[in-house]
């Protein structure tokens, strides 16, 4: 058994390695002088609240409607579900150019959804709304999956018993089974926030600009090389797993 | 009052066939059964929680078939009682009451007064897991009682206790439907539990009721004798002592029961195991068992090497005895034979 623990742990530590030196090459690959120098850019500044916002609202989207899907897909049997899970699952698989080129194909200004929508004053290619889309696309499984689980980990008789006291079935979803899935819906929103934050090949298809952060790293590394792309990456970065670590502390703390 | 009428409900490839059953208001029904016979099932379709296939449920004469389960007046306490872990007691237990809009002062005295009468008052601030099993049962209680309901559905709510709970949850089911006078329908797989609280009872089996009335009835069928083993359960009341030997009437017969930690008036379950039973041809004299009567056999059934025999003692007393197959031909059993059974004071056991 130590011998396999001893193979485990060699084979565990190599991965490890892998996964933590690219922050360590970072880190050490990074010249102060030009972070301050971005630090004071205002393009950088923009691009970054731009991210910032536009990854709150598609988590924001994302929770109004995803979440009762995922009760539905928890709680319910009907015709259909696996396909309907499967769709849910699609954007894991499907690479994130292709995302982009899906929704200029679906939204974009050509088209009749896109014309439709421009009416109403809602434009998908190169805007606000168009990263919005994106970020809703790509982060879509790992909230719904994420909440779905978290209702289906409730015991049933939870839900049961409000209604035989009384509750209506929205009344028992807002006052019983919401709360009791609480922990869930955070880590969800929490994953989606996070993946909508590290999206760019979408993104450099359907909405390059208002230029995001991850787009604006792309262009300073073609156009500058990779010592500001260092500079900007590594504040996204700071800005990325310190508010995911709060988030999860305080998750935790809840916990 | 709640009454099912040909019930059929389809889970899988498992059926609740044809069911049938009633509880006038203020009986405790327990439906006894083994487990996997659809007793959980039976209570889920009662609360409205499942859907059935045909057949009626209906509550104080009002058909509920087809109501959801806000809308009929059943309460349900599962096996795990289910309660909220992101309430604490207090909410709990006010939740129905918040629901049907009373107010905040209201809602105190009502959840204080529950709370009272089960014990629980000084629990009413701690979240549920800071609770014993024991009284996470009595908050259950409280909150399917806080509402006044129509009646109360119990599934198994012992089975989750340690067994030294067991017995004072069930004098706490008894004491609270004596003062408050409840309707339950109660499932459980424990006949002493079924003995003890039951003002009426059903015997389910794979799928079906297979008899509804005293518990004396339903322990009388062959299902129950399968699932039991052929003990006899004999339900009484205390009327007192004598040289240290309890007195209990049973359905008119006094039977002496070597035990005296009961009170007189007390409703009791004695078990007596079938080979405690003598079978005598004769009266016998001077000898030292204290039960002895004449009964009139009413069936013989093969048990292996041994022979079951009923019998019925006066109007309503039936007991099982074995005797070996010899010893049925030596006495010349048969139907309606004229005989005289026999037992020890210390083979009457109390459940």
């Amino acid at each position: 058994m130590r011998k396999v623990i001893a193979v485990f742990g060699l084979v565990s530590a190599i991965i490890l390695i892998y996964l933590t030196y690219p922050f360590i090459a970072l880190l050490l690959a990074a010249n102060p002088n030009i972070i301050k120098e971005v630090m004071g850019i205002r393009e950088a500044l923009n691009a970054l609240v731009l991210s910032l916002a536009a990854a709150t609202t598609s988590t924001l989207i994302l929770l109004s409607f995803g979440t009762p899907l995922a009760y539905l897909l928890a709680r319910h049997e009907f015709r259909g579900k696996g396909l309907i899970e499967s769709i849910i699952d699609l954007p894991l698989v499907v690479p994130h150019a292709v995302v982009g080129i899906m929704l200029l194909s679906a939204f974009g200004p050509r088209t009749t959804l896109g014309g439709l929508l421009k009416s109403l004053g809602l434009v998908i290619a190169d805007s606000y709304w168009g990263i919005v889309a994106a970020f809703i696309f790509v982060s879509a499984p790992l909230l719904i999956d994420t909440v779905r689980e978290g209702f289906a980990s409730i015991n049933i008789y939870l839900e049961g018993v409000a209604r035989t006291l009384g509750a209506g079935p929205g009344k028992t979803f807002l006052t019983i089974s919401l709360p009791l899935a609480a922990r869930s819906v955070f880590t969800g929103s929490l994953l989606a926030w996070a993946r909508a934050m590290s999206e760019v090949g979408a993104l450099l298809i359907i909405a390059y600009y208002p230029k995001t952060i991850n787009v604006l790293i792309v262009e300073w590394f073609n156009t500058y090389g990779l010592g500001y792309a260092i500079a900007l990456t590594l504040v996204l970065l700071s800005i990325s797993i310190t508010t995911f670590v709060i988030l999860r502390t305080v998750l935790r703390w809840r916990g | 009052m709640i009454k099912v009428t040909n019930l059929n409900v389809r889970v899988g490839p498992f059926k609740l066939k044809n069911i049938s059953l009633m509880a006038g208001s203020g009986d405790y029904l327990v439906v006894l059964g083994p487990s996997g016979v659809g007793k959980t099932i039976l209570l889920e379709c009662l609360a409205g929680l499942r859907k059935v296939e045909s057949g009626k449920i209906f509550v104080n004469d009002v058909d509920v078939t087809k109501e959801p389960p806000e809308r009929r007046g059943l309460v349900f306490v599962p096996q795990n009682y289910a309660l909220w872990p992101h309430m604490s007691v207090y909410g709990n237990i006010g939740y129905p009451l918040k629901l049907r809009g009373m107010g905040k002062e209201e809602i105190r005295l009502r959840v204080e007064e529950i709370a009272e009468k089960l014990g629980i008052a000084d629990l009413l601030h701690r979240r549920p897991s800071a609770l014993s099993g024991g009284e996470q049962q009595r908050v259950a209680l409280a909150r399917a009682l806080v509402t006044k309901p129509k009646a109360i559905l119990l599934d198994e709510p012992t089975a989750a206790l340690h067994p030294s709970l067991r017995s004072s949850a069930w004098r706490l089911l008894k004491s609270l439907h004596k003062r408050l006078g409840f309707t339950a329908v109660h499932v459980t797989h424990d006949v002493a539990e079924a003995s003890y609280l039951a003002t009426k009872a059903a015997f389910m089996w794979e799928g079906k009721i297979v008899k509804e009335g005293a518990l004396e009835e339903i322990l009388s069928t062959k299902e129950a004798s399968t699932y039991l083993g052929d003990t006899n359960y004999l339900r009484g009341v205390v009327k007192g002592t004598e040289n240290e030997v309890m007195l209990v009437d049973i359905g008119g017969k006094v039977l002496r029961v070597a035990d005296h930690n009961f009170n007189i008036g007390e409703e009791i379950t004695l078990a007596l195991r079938p080979e405690d039973i003598v079978l005598l041809k004769e009266q016998p004299h001077a000898v030292s068992a204290m039960n002895i009567m004449p009964a009139v056999i009413t069936g013989i059934e093969a048990r292996g090497a041994l022979v079951l025999i009923k019998a019925k003692i006066g109007k309503s007393l039936r007991l099982k005895a074995y005797v070996t197959k010899a010893s049925a031909d030596h006495l010349g059993i048969k139907e309606k034979t004229k005989i005289y059974m026999m037992f020890k004071a210390s083979a009457l056991k109390p459940v």
